[in-house]
């Protein structure tokens, strides 16, 4: 976890008297609605369908095991005593009352949380891979430079009123966890020959009604200058982004109209300005913050045969190791995937009495620290190998052990109609459509990884047009339509995907689900998961299986 | 009369937008001159002894269109048409960090509480406040944060 120091604690601090004020004058009628509007949803409250929802940042998405007891705690006090983890791994409440907002921002401070600029026209909550730190596959850890990118953007006073919001994602090894691609900024850390940190910078990617993917605009720049350089990009797109319609209002609508090379030349000739005048970033000051870092102690442990260990658990067990269980950089230690999908449970939510437990077996087994993924599940990241059967049995207890990460039902769905003004469809009655009919584990594993993405409108919050299977809730004439996608995906070589054809009622999904997945059983080869056999085969097999009229 | 905030004081002051070089005597209060303007009728404008005119930009002006002339002016007024629009605050850091200004900052136009602190932040040291906003607040609003924090959480905190 980031410690936060005096200063970091009167940042929040500070900022909760001032906002509490705002609320006040709001209330008294001295604030007019439009004027408050900008400032209540930079303090995480956006008005939904039938509540305010306050959405609360989890930086990088890092919580520690107090934290996550706050969380608990807060949802009992001030809400329905549930929480919603989302895909920018942040936290969402969704009925606290607009007078209580300052309260509560009161509440988080003492634990060092907040809920700053997690709406807004801003820069929002930079997100990272859930495996950030522990992966196997990664080279550097890129956690201490979301909490660098994080203060930077933090009250940032000349980029409080963009064109749009803006969302940064780091990542820190080939196999990009964090969709780095899709955001407004990626960031990419790497390890260059001579085993310098350096960072490539990537632009205009993003989803919603225009998807794109981002394009490199840097290859390579020192730690010393990222600061400075993503003052410069930024400062473009606040100059230059266009302010005339929200909907082309994002960064890659400008990166596209400009093409990335001119784009990348006006980045480049401002952050020379920009060098001219605010100093490079000193070695020691990212060194402090990294050594504000209380990184796990770890044991000096051998790595146990998981064979061995699973074939002494029984065939449930052997599930759970198989799929929410991955490697760990460290010998002997492992992190375990807990999924918030089991069947008839909106993805994504988590009851308080499911913190407090979480938060209670993250002391215990993960070094009091927990992890948000982007896919909506939470990570103990940090568990031995020799506790995993221990581990296991209780998490079965609490629900919390359903063994299909990254499979069909492991799916990201967003809150849809039943909490969100902005959809066409109710998404959650679908996921449990589906989760209800693919309730076969054994049919599941044999489909093997498949990302289900469910988005109920076009703003694509849950990201569907990077699941291997994407749907897209439609209204036509007022009655709830689905729309299905093949074909995307947000790792190496990320893609968008296509849709197969005319929209289908929800009863009728599943049936199509199990249509394409029959096709990728009849066509694989060899190791193929559902997406390899997708991009090779195309989407003609899928289009005639689903729409094939009867002979 | 239209309300200025400039160092710690509120005082009352006009000033007057020019359009067009006619009618250019007899005029009250600051005169400030839009760079659009300033730009097409620059050699007029030169020789005829405004007194102490400004310099007006609109969001969508060029620092580097009159680069050579900034230093000239002693105010430079930025306009926020409404204030969601935030151009006004990297026309700003430019005009300080890059082109050298250090006279009066102003901002004008959609001027509200609640954002002084970030124009203040951005090189503004004047503000031309909305006809409805209370100077008192306004004063308020830029000592809502501690100093420290006021003046940027990240160069500050890392010369902690």
């Amino acid at each position: 976890m980031y410690i936060y120091d005096d200063y970091d604690q009167r940042v929040v601090d500070e900022r909760v008297d001032q906002f509490r004020d705002q609320t006040r004058r709001y209330l008294a009628g001295e604030l007019a609605e439009n004027e408050f509007l900008p400032l209540r949803l930079q303090n995480g409250l956006y008005i939904q369908r039938f509540a305010p929802m306050m959405r609360i940042a989890i930086p990088y998405g890092l919580l520690s095991s107090r934290q996550m007891r706050k969380l608990a705690d807060i949802s009992e006090t001030y809400d329905k005593g549930y929480v919603h983890f989302t895909t920018r791994q942040n936290v969402q409440l969704n009925w606290p009352r607009l007078e209580q907002v300052p309260d509560i921002l009161a509440e988080l401070a003492q634990v060092q949380m907040h809920a700053i600029q997690t709406s807004g026209a801003c820069i929002r909550n930079v997100t990272t891979d859930q495996f950030a730190g522990v992966a196997a596959d990664e080279s550097i850890d890129p956690r201490p430079w979301c909490e660098l990118i994080r203060q930077w953007s933090t009250f940032h006073p000349e980029f409080a009123f963009l064109p749009r919001k803006f969302k940064i994602a780091v990542c820190g090894s080939d196999q990009d966890r964090a969709a780095t691609m899709l955001h407004d900024i990626g960031v990419h850390v790497f390890a260059d020959a001579q085993a310098n940190t350096r960072f490539r910078i990537f632009a205009g990617g993003g989803l919603g009604r225009t998807p794109m993917l981002g394009a490199c605009i840097k290859e390579s720049i020192a730690p010393e200058q990222l600061l400075n350089y993503l003052d410069a990009t930024l400062r473009v797109y606040n100059r230059y982004g266009r302010r005339d319609n929200k909907y082309k209002a994002r960064i890659k609508i400008l990166v596209k109209a400009l093409t990335p090379e001119v784009f990348a030349s006006k980045v480049e000739a401002e952050w020379e300005r920009i060098k001219q005048s605010q100093p490079a970033l000193a070695s020691g000051q990212a060194s402090a913050i990294h050594s504000r870092f209380d990184m796990p102690g770890y044991k000096d442990l051998q790595d146990q045969d998981l064979n061995d260990l699973a074939l002494r658990g029984g065939a449930d067990f052997q599930s759970w190791l198989k799929r929410n269980v991955s490697a760990h950089k460290v010998k002997g230690y492992a992190a375990v995937t807990l999924t918030l999908k089991a069947t008839a449970h909106a993805p994504g939510d988590a009851a308080a009495a499911t913190l407090r437990s979480v938060a209670d077996l993250s002391d215990q087994y993960s070094q009091k620290e927990i992890r948000v993924s982007h896919e909506q599940n939470l990570i103990l990241a940090d568990v031995e190998q020799t506790q995993l059967p221990e581990l296991w049995k209780k998490l079965r207890i609490l629900g919390l052990a359903t063994p299909n990460h990254g499979l069909l039902t492991d799916m990201i769905c967003c809150p849809g109609g039943d909490f969100c003004a902005l959809a066409n469809t109710r998404t959650i009655p679908l996921a449990e459509e589906v989760q209800r009919h693919f309730n076969d584990l054994d049919y599941l594993y044999d489909i093997g990884e498949l990302d289900l993405n469910v988005s109920g409108c076009m703003n694509a919050c849950a990201h569907h047009h990077i699941g291997h299977i994407g749907i897209l809730g439609v209204d036509r004439k007022g009655v709830e339509y689905y729309q299905v996608q093949v074909g995307g995906s947000s790792s190496i070589n990320p893609s968008l995907g296509k849709i197969i054809g005319p929209s289908f009622t929800r009863e009728e999904v599943p049936g199509v689900i199990e249509q394409l997945l029959q096709v990728y059983i009849e066509q694989r080869q060899e190791e193929e998961r559902f997406i390899d056999t997708c991009l090779r085969i195309g989407l003609e097999p899928f289009k005639e299986r689903v729409y094939a009229r009867a002979a | 009369m239209p309300v200025l905030l400039k160092n710690q004081e509120v005082i009352q002051q006009s000033s007057t937008v020019i359009t067009s070089l006619d009618s250019l005597s007899g005029l009250q209060g600051t005169i400030l001159v839009p760079v659009k303007l300033w730009m097409k009728k620059r050699g007029q404008l030169l020789t005829s002894h405004l007194p102490e005119p400004g310099l007006l930009f609109a969001p969508d002006d060029e620092p580097e269109d009159i680069a050579c002339d900034i230093t000239r002016f002693d105010l430079i007024a930025i306009e926020f048409p409404t204030f969601l629009d935030g151009r006004g605050y990297s026309l700003a850091k430019e005009l300080r960090n890059h082109y050298g200004f250090s006279g009066e900052l102003r901002a004008t136009g959609d001027v509200l509480v609640d954002q002084l602190l970030l124009m203040q932040r951005c090189g503004f040291n004047s503000f031309e406040l909305r006809q409805d906003q209370e100077p008192e607040s306004a004063l308020a609003a830029l000592t809502a944060l501690s100093p420290e924090l006021a003046t940027g959480t990240l160069p500050n905190r890392l010369q902690q």
